[in-house]
């Protein structure tokens, strides 16, 4: 009688302690896959784990997957294979190809009409990631390419640092006075990548693609046969003719960076997701870092910049409770508070007007200047097609044509020779990829 | 001698889960590659296109392609002569009593458990032209502080200096094996008979060592066709403008980069077909010159 009790009584225990664990809902699991590494992956964990901490509705687990590029291929593989995340970060050069791979499904599905107030939203960025009508990824690490200037070399070489080179001759004139004086070796740097040519192009007004900059249309061919770009390649031949440019390596933006930090060169062009990193690093080896807006060619009216940066995507066929806890997430990531914590750690620029307007108000903008530039280049970007960046598919591959023309310039090649080259190959590669649609 | 089993069914059992693994990890993948390379295809397969041979025409006839196919070639030429030349060298040398032999031998030996692509991020440290001990040195005593990164030749012979380095302990390793084995009575007779260093190597040291160096041979050819490609996207990326373009590294970019599965899949069997015909070249003539059994 007595062990029958027992018995009754600890399977009683038993059943209410299942039936307590369901009543307490258990977080929904959202894997994200992201690409930030070194100093910028650290704080973004930071942030992960804050969230995970603050609430219980979502766990996120982040895996740091490697570069940009590895991180979509990893993606798409894995979606093919069933195994992907709920979201991934992907660079905006992948945004024709995340959407032509039929992996992802719009956040805007996932989001009522007025539970967002787009409007709040820098209009750059978001203009980037819309098809039409469409809101396709939501926007986080945001980004655009400054002029980081070693103040003391400029002073020591009779440069003024406050009265920054704004064209590309004042850029000439400024190495060889670095390069004359001896105060560095070289007089300016910045990674071998496309991305910079992007840039200047958008600077210019000119798309770099036709079909209204892959817009409307999947790109058929490249503007490499114009004024624009030759102005480009041109100077930058130049400056590696004369020995005022040193070459860091492809794609390299670590060795770009130790070159500036090394104080082998007084400028360096790179993108502002290194602010906090650089002038931190100068203020430890003894020197002030200035930022400046991009030099431009000249009597040419600036444009603007393509914001750069990447964007966070919500993989398709998951469980609709996995994508919606995954688009709470998204929600707080660029919230203005954690966009306001995201600039300062890193560089990046807010995405949302009103974190813009809190660190006005606080006067974080007048302390630390150099945050100022990047968001600056953004917010008086001229909206074109030219500024909105191109949509292409394969623009790894394009990317890639372009460093090798201008490696073979670096070799002797003419601009026009180089870039002709390039054009027969990206078109090439345009044909292959347009027929599979 | 043979193994006489109980069963005519035995045998295969026992070879069934080889087959099976075999199977899925090697032949299914072949098969699928062979059929991947007749399309023209995007994003692992999300989007395909039949165009049967189209893909080996354009490689085949594509001067880039041959263009690199030149330089993979004029690359494993080097690092498998120099790289086998070099280890016979030194483990001959080392085959003696030294005090420092074991030392020596650990220290020589132990780049090759680095990943070809850690091998690549030291040497691109000691390259730097700028920063780099390659550079310090060279400038100490040429005055020359050449720009590794952005000279096509130079770039290549970076490439080639990172491969034998991290091949080397392989190759050490079995010389020092094969020679141990060659017993001390023909050394002795040959220096009774008064040959010198060098003839002793060649004429005696080399024809006993040939089954190691044959074999040797196979591996550093794969070795060099292969395993390179971490290391040519740590230092070069393929550059500069394609000097250094290895045919495995412009497969990674199609089928990683450029999401062309089909291209690349096609890529990887004209590379089969090359390394599979140049192993079997090499078995019908030095294979032939090989002396098995002391």
């Amino acid at each position: 009688m007595r062990k029958l009790r027992w018995i009754v009584v600890c399977t009683a225990l038993v059943l209410a302690l299942i039936g307590s664990a369901a009543v307490f809902a258990a977080p929904v699991k959202v894997t994200f896959w992201h690409a930030m590494g070194g100093d910028i992956g650290r704080n973004m964990e930071a942030m992960i784990d804050d969230y995970n901490a603050s609430q219980s509705e979502v766990y996120v687990e982040s895996v740091f997957r490697g570069a940009y590029p590895e991180v979509l291929n990893s993606t798409i593989a894995s979606a093919m294979a069933g195994t992907a995340p709920t979201v991934v970060q992907i660079y905006e050069v992948g945004s024709l190809a995340a959407i032509d791979s039929g992996v992802f499904v719009p956040i805007d599905q996932f989001i009522g009409p007025d539970e967002v107030d787009w409007d709040d939203y820098v209009d750059a960025v978001m203009n980037y990631y819309r098809v039409g009508d469409t809101q396709w990824s939501m926007p986080f690490n945001s980004s655009s390419a400054i002029l980081y200037i070693n103040a003391d070399m400029f002073r020591k070489a009779g440069l003024d640092p406050d009265n920054p080179p704004k064209t590309f001759s004042e850029i000439i004139e400024a190495s060889r006075k670095i390069v004359e004086s001896g105060v560095a070796p070289y007089g300016i740097t910045w990674p071998l990548h496309t991305w910079f040519v992007e840039q200047w192009m958008a600077e210019q007004g000119a798309p770099l693609v036709n079909n209204d900059n892959g817009r409307s249309a999947r790109p058929t061919t490249i503007n490499t046969d114009t004024p624009e770009m030759r102005r480009i390649f041109e100077w930058w031949k130049e400056l590696y003719d004369e020995g005022l440019w040193i070459n860091p390596g492809v794609e390299d933006w670590d060795q770009a960076n130790a070159y500036f930090m090394g104080q082998q060169v007084a400028m360096e062009i790179t993108s502002t997701s290194d602010v906090t990193f650089l002038t931190n690093a100068g203020r430890e080896a003894g020197f002030e870092v200035i930022c400046a807006e991009m030099p431009v060619p000249d009597d040419v009216p600036r444009h603007g910049v393509v914001p750069g940066g990447a964007s966070i995507w919500l993989i398709g066929n998951k469980p609709r409770e996995e994508q919606e806890a995954a688009v709470k997430f998204l929600k707080w990531m660029s919230s203005p508070e954690q966009q306001v914590r995201w600039h300062k750690s890193t560089g990046y620029f807010p995405i949302r007007k009103s974190a813009i307007e809190m660190l006005e108000a606080e006067g974080w903008f007048k302390e630390n200047p150099n945050f100022r530039v990047a968001l600056d280049q953004v917010l008086e970007t001229l909206p074109s097609v030219g500024t909105q960046g191109a949509f292409i598919g394969r623009f790894q591959e394009v990317r890639n044509i372009l460093e090798e023309a201008f490696q073979m310039v670096m070799g002797g090649s003419t601009v026009e020779a180089a870039l002709a080259e390039a054009k027969t190959q990206v078109e090439r590669s345009f044909a292959d990829y347009n027929s599979l649609f | 001698m043979q193994a006489k089993f109980p069963g005519k069914l035995l045998p295969y059992i026992f070879l069934l889960p080889t087959i099976i693994i075999c199977g899925l990890f090697i032949y299914y993948p072949a098969a699928m590659t062979f059929r991947t390379s007749m399309y023209q295809s995007l994003f692992f397969g999300a989007r395909q296109r039949f165009v049967g041979i189209q893909n080996f025409t354009r490689l085949l006839t594509s001067p880039n392609y041959l263009r690199s196919m030149g330089i993979t070639l004029w690359f494993v030429f080097l690092v498998v002569a120099i790289g086998l030349s070099l280890s016979l060298l030194i483990a001959v040398l080392l085959n003696r009593k030294l005090h420092a032999a074991k030392a020596l031998r650990v220290a020589l030996v132990w780049p090759y458990a680095l990943s070809p692509a850690v091998a690549g991020t030291i040497w691109l440290f000691l390259f730097n032209p700028h920063s780099g001990l390659v550079n310090y040195l060279l400038d100490l005593l040429f005055s020359n502080k050449p720009d590794w990164f952005s000279h096509p030749t130079l770039a290549l012979t970076m490439l080639i200096v990172t491969s034998i380095w991290n091949n080397f302990g392989y190759n050490l390793v079995f010389f020092l094996a094969g020679l141990q084995n060659i017993s001390d009575s023909f050394m002795e007779a040959a220096e009774v008979d008064g040959a010198s260093f060098w003839r002793q190597l060649f004429h005696v040291t080399i024809p006993l060592l040939s089954p190691t160096i044959f074999f040797l041979l196979v591996i550093n050819i794969n070795y060099a066709f292969f395993d390179t490609v971490g290391m040519v996207d740590v230092m070069t990326k393929g550059g500069p403008a394609n000097a250094t373009n290895m045919l495995i590294y412009q497969l990674y970019k199609d089928g990683f980069q450029n999401f062309n599965s089909g291209l690349a899949a096609a890529q990887s069997l004209i590379l089969f077909v090359f390394v599979v015909g140049l192993t079997l070249l090499q078995f019908r003539t030095t294979g032939r010159m090989v002396h098995y059994g002391s």
